[in-house]
């Protein structure tokens, strides 16, 4: 007898300490995130996310794989239907969430998502990854695009600044009469070419309208006089040679080098790209909002938080995915600012050393509106069609009233 | 007699030694691009010598910056366990087919060679299906790659069987041996030349590969051929570590080509004159 | 023996596994893909909605349509497969006959001339495209060509040829091994009875050594037209995000960006017919051959 009370209270004993040791192992989530590639300019603010995160929160591990952001985009809705999405994973806002929403992949967060929470967000920060009422993804960033303006040259060359349209065509004229490709693009990715498009074609069109044909709402259309006049101006630029002559078989990166060089003195792009520049290049570097045109819609603004970080539906761990998911959200937003990165999304007190980061961020602050771009608040074919159209612009293959036409296609599916 | 023209062999050494040019001059000028440092490249000295030699460039692309030696490891990996899973699979069921009696040997033969026909990209969605769960490791490379270097494997070996003389099963049979043994310690020893010739087909496939590679591997396991490219869109500013890059990827099989270039060539004929 | 051989239980062990494995793998996939391409799209994707169309799809892809690229994407294959077969497969004969009739440093030559093969296609790719943007502009300039407008590989007319040229390039070596190896194998007495009556050069390659090397040539002509029709990894590093010049590039985009996984499988059946028409068709043209060939009792029989 004495025997058995032994053994059961050893087993007792055993098994306490097995509850003991399972509470305290961590729970372990998997996670995806772009920036693999040492030269991106969030991959360092990442990292001390990562970091801070591990010291915080020793009760959860995180499995971190790094990939490439095109790769990204295409093999994450190939795991979604096979239900092997990653517990917590970066993911653009917009058309391309809605795909995965709809298909039930991602968890909806509203019932871990407080008011306390919220409140730590800016205005807004919401709007894009919000379907139904209900919320899907935690941004990091705020986004935007704009005209960045290498003062050195444009003073080497007796160029002004443009403001508006008329004298971007003319800064245009002068840097090619001096030899000097006046913008970079990256036409070989396609996307680079929609960070043109969709900022001139806003100033013509305005938000409303754009708003309406990119988010493919009852009676929007790309026919009418004002798309195919902001093609047209596109077109105008295109033929003045304002890009490389060889824009259409560029990489971004590729595109981005001879600007890094201090060889082309504008480009427009996103707000992550003031974040790329050397700490000498930032006190070169003015960012500018787009030209005006004079049609009411010019502190109209391309962007708005467009990606973040979202929870699988069949996580297994939907409570520390959440605790993870803001986490780095909140995080990297913070982080990411201070270096430069981007705009934070979150409500920090930080400041940030990067002093063309600053303007943009002073400037947009005050904007009208922040419409996402084209190529992610479409999706699917949508989005390669957007991409696709605009190449065919470059390449002269088209034009703006073709341009129209094709783009029209979307809203007869 | 060979009429021979000193003009026409002239013409034929020169016509050789240009073409000669033309397949090493793209090696030439990776080895010097990895040397040089970016603006060399980009514009003041393409062709020539690098006037410094920046063997930095190599460290940058082998370790954290490029981490080729992950990739090459993971190929590495990969292209192994593949020649494993093929000689081992391939020379079982080649037994199987052509040295043993049972009806239907034939049809099945036919079978497994009619899926030679199969290019990869017809499979590649259901493929996904199947294998999208096991891309953190290397098991997502290695069963495809198997599965459809098989056939050939096959192929190959059913050449080189069909001289081993029925003899050899005989006296082992005398001998008191069983089927497996006469199989894999009698049959098998006389094949390995099939088995090398065999395998060399299937490396040259497998190590190469990019189409599957880039959808089936995570950054954990991702092999060389995915990496190099992935290491182009990362390295457009410094081109000498991406040439690095490049030559640390081709330098094995160079080597390996180098040292057994009689078998390798035999290996193609082999495989060419079988499929 | 005949019991051992014939032991039902061990013929299950030796072959059963990989015939499994096999099926698994490679054959249920491929029904999985036609089955795929008679939908209007998968069930993992949209759920119910999923319904057979039949030949949908294939119609689709071939309707003539301004943003429709399949056709087009056919047509280039077609155009590598001419240039493969009729550019680069001559010079890789005339490079094995050179070599095949003798010339000093026969073997070096061979040798080196196969090194492109055993570079992985990727390094081929990337070398390539530094070479067009950088090497190669240069080189036209310097000589007063004109360089193609928006560059080699950006021009809309141009750019699908260069980028065949490094496959082509690298795989010349390639089939010029294989025509060498058949080459020799040519009986001496044969080519010394030729030579005797008279024959040499160019006569004696088109009437003896390239008859005599029919079957070979099958094979590389197989491998050039169903390398064709395959052909993605050049192109993809090469062209511009989402190129749907070229069959396995449009099935690919469709698959992986554009997620239309129906229409993509429809395009991979179609890969599949054209490898498998283009090997019938090759078997007949050379059924005679062959023929001849087994009634000199050389080879097993082919598949």
């Amino acid at each position: 007898m004495k025997k058995l009370l032994a053994v059961a209270l050893a087993v007792a004993m055993l098994l306490g300490i097995m509850s003991f040791a399972s509470a305290d192992e961590p729970v372990v989530l998997k996670v995806a995130s772009i920036w693999s590639a040492e030269t991106e300019a969030n991959r360092a603010p990442m990292l001390k996310t990562l970091a801070e995160f591990e010291e915080a929160h020793p009760e959860i591990k995180l499995e971190v794989e790094w990939y490439e952001a095109n790769a990204w985009k295409d093999q994450g809705e190939t795991l979604a239907l096979s239900d092997s999405l990653p517990d917590v994973f970066y993911w653009n806002a917009g058309g391309v969430l809605w795909n995965l929403v709809s298909s039930g992949d991602i968890l909806a967060m509203d019932e871990y998502l407080t008011d306390e929470i919220k409140d730590r967000l800016i205005g807004g920060a919401l709007a894009n990854m919000t379907f139904d009422g209900k919320v899907y993804q935690l941004p990091y960033t705020n986004a935007c695009s704009c005209l960045y303006c290498n003062t050195e040259l444009f003073e080497k060359y007796n160029v002004k600044i443009p403001e508006t349209l008329d004298e971007l065509y003319e800064a245009v004229k002068a840097f090619k009469a001096a030899g000097v490709t006046p913008m970079a693009l990256g036409g070989g990715d396609k996307w680079p070419t929609n960070m043109y498009t969709d900022l001139i074609t806003l100033r013509f069109v305005g938000d409303a309208a754009a708003r309406a044909c990119y988010y493919k709402t009852e009676g929007a259309t790309f026919k009418t006089q004002d798309w195919i006049d902001g093609m047209t101006a596109f077109k105008t630029l295109i033929d003045l040679g304002a890009f490389p002559d060889d824009a259409l078989s560029l990489t971004r990166d590729e595109s981005e080098v001879p600007y890094f060089a201090g060889e082309i003195p504008m480009y427009v792009h996103g707000q992550w790209f003031s974040g790329s520049l050397s700490e000498e290049m930032q006190q070169k570097v003015k960012a500018v909002k787009f030209p005006a045109v004079g049609k009411g819609h010019d502190n109209e603004w391309m962007g708005g938080p467009a990606e973040g970080f979202s929870i699988s539906a069949h996580t297994e761990h939907p409570a520390e995915a959440f605790v993870a998911a803001q986490f780095l959200a909140e995080h990297q937003s913070k982080n990411g600012f201070e270096c430069g990165a981007g705009l934070p999304a979150w409500k920090t007190d930080v400041q940030c050393g990067n002093p063309v980061m600053n303007q943009i961020a002073e400037q947009v602050a005050v904007g009208d509106s922040l419409l996402l771009w084209g190529n992610t608040a479409l999706s699917g074919d949508d989005a390669t069609l957007i991409g696709d159209t605009v190449y065919d612009v470059l390449a002269g293959k088209t034009t703006p009233e073709q341009w129209c036409e094709d783009m029209e296609t979307i809203f007869a599916k | 007699m060979k009429k021979k023209s000193v003009a026409g062999t002239i013409l034929k050494q020169l016509f050789l030694i240009l073409w000669v040019f033309l397949c090493l001059f793209p090696l030439y000028w990776m080895f010097t691009m990895s040397l040089k440092d970016t603006n060399e490249i980009f514009g003041t000295n393409m062709v020539g010598l690098p006037t410094q030699w920046l063997w930095g460039n190599y460290a940058n692309a082998w370790g954290s910056g490029g981490r080729v030696s992950n990739y090459m490891l993971n190929s590495v990996i990969d292209t192994f366990a593949t020649l494993i899973g093929t000689s081992f699979l391939g020379y079982m069921s080649a037994y199987g087919l052509l040295r043993m009696r049972w009806r239907g040997q034939k049809a099945v033969f036919t079978y497994i060679l009619m899926g030679m026909m199969i290019p990869m990209h017809a499979a590649l969605y259901p493929l996904t299906e199947i294998l999208m769960s096991l891309t953190k490791t290397h098991w997502a490379l290695i069963i495809p790659y198997v599965a459809f270097n098989i056939p050939i494997t096959i192929l190959i070996l059913s050449g080189f069987i069909a001289n081993i003389p029925y003899e050899m099963e005989e006296a082992a049979c005398i001998d008191g041996s069983g089927i497996y043994r006469t199989a894999f310690t009698i049959i098998l020893p006389m094949m390995v030349p099939a088995l090398i010739t065999a395998a060399i087909f299937v490396f040259l496939q497998v190590w190469n590969e990019l189409l599957l590679a880039s959808l089936f591997t995570t950054d954990s396991v991702r092999t060389l051929t995915v990496g190099i490219k992935q290491m182009s869109g990362q390295y457009q500013t410094d081109y000498g570590s991406m040439g690095a890059g490049l030559v640390i990827a081709t330098l094995p099989t160079l080597i390996l080509y180098m040292c057994m270039s009689g078998q390798v060539q035999k290996s193609l004929i082999a495989g060419a004159v079988k499929g | 023996m005949k019991r051992v051989l014939s032991n039902k239980w061990n013929i299950m062990v030796f072959v059963l596994p990989t015939v499994l494995f096999f099926t698994y793998i490679v054959i249920f996939p491929i029904f999985k893909t036609l089955w795929y391409s008679l939908l209007n799209e998968i069930p993992a994707k949209v759920g119910d909605q999923s319904h057979v169309v039949w030949l949908d799809n294939f119609i689709k892809m071939f309707t003539p349509g301004r943003r429709n690229s399949f056709p087009g994407a056919v047509g280039n294959s077609l155009l590598y497969a001419v240039l493969s077969i009729f550019v680069q497969l001559p010079f890789s004969m005339f490079i094995a006959l050179l070599l095949a009739n003798g010339v000093k440093g026969e073997s070096f030559y061979r040798n080196v001339f196969f090194i492109p093969v055993v570079i992985s296609s990727v390094v081929v790719s990337l070398l390539w495209g530094r070479l067009y943007k950088s090497l190669l502009p240069q080189m036209f300039e310097s000589f007063g060509w004109t360089i193609p407008k928006n560059g080699f590989l950006g021009n809309e007319t141009t750019k699908i040829w260069f980028s065949f040229l490094p496959s082509l390039w690298q795989y010349v070596g390639y089939h010029m091994l294989l025509m060498y190896g058949a080459l020799k194998s040519i009986p001496d007495d044969i080519i010394e009875a030729a030579t005797v009556d008279g024959a040499s050069g160019a006569k004696l390659a088109f009437r003896i050594q390239i008859p005599m090397i029919k079957p070979m040539l099958k094979v590389c002509l197989s491998f050039s037209l169903i390398g064709s029709f395959k052909l993605f990894d050049t192109p993809w590093v090469l062209l511009e995000r989402s190129n749907m010049d070229l069959p396995a590039l449009s099935m690919y985009v469709e698959m992986f960006s554009n997620h239309k996984y129906s229409y993509a499988s429809a395009q991979a059946i179609f890969i599949v017919l054209e490898c498998l028409v283009f090997t019938v068709l090759l078997n007949i043209v050379f059924k005679d051959r062959d023929e001849r060939r087994l009634a000199r009792g050389k080879g097993a029989a082919r598949a």
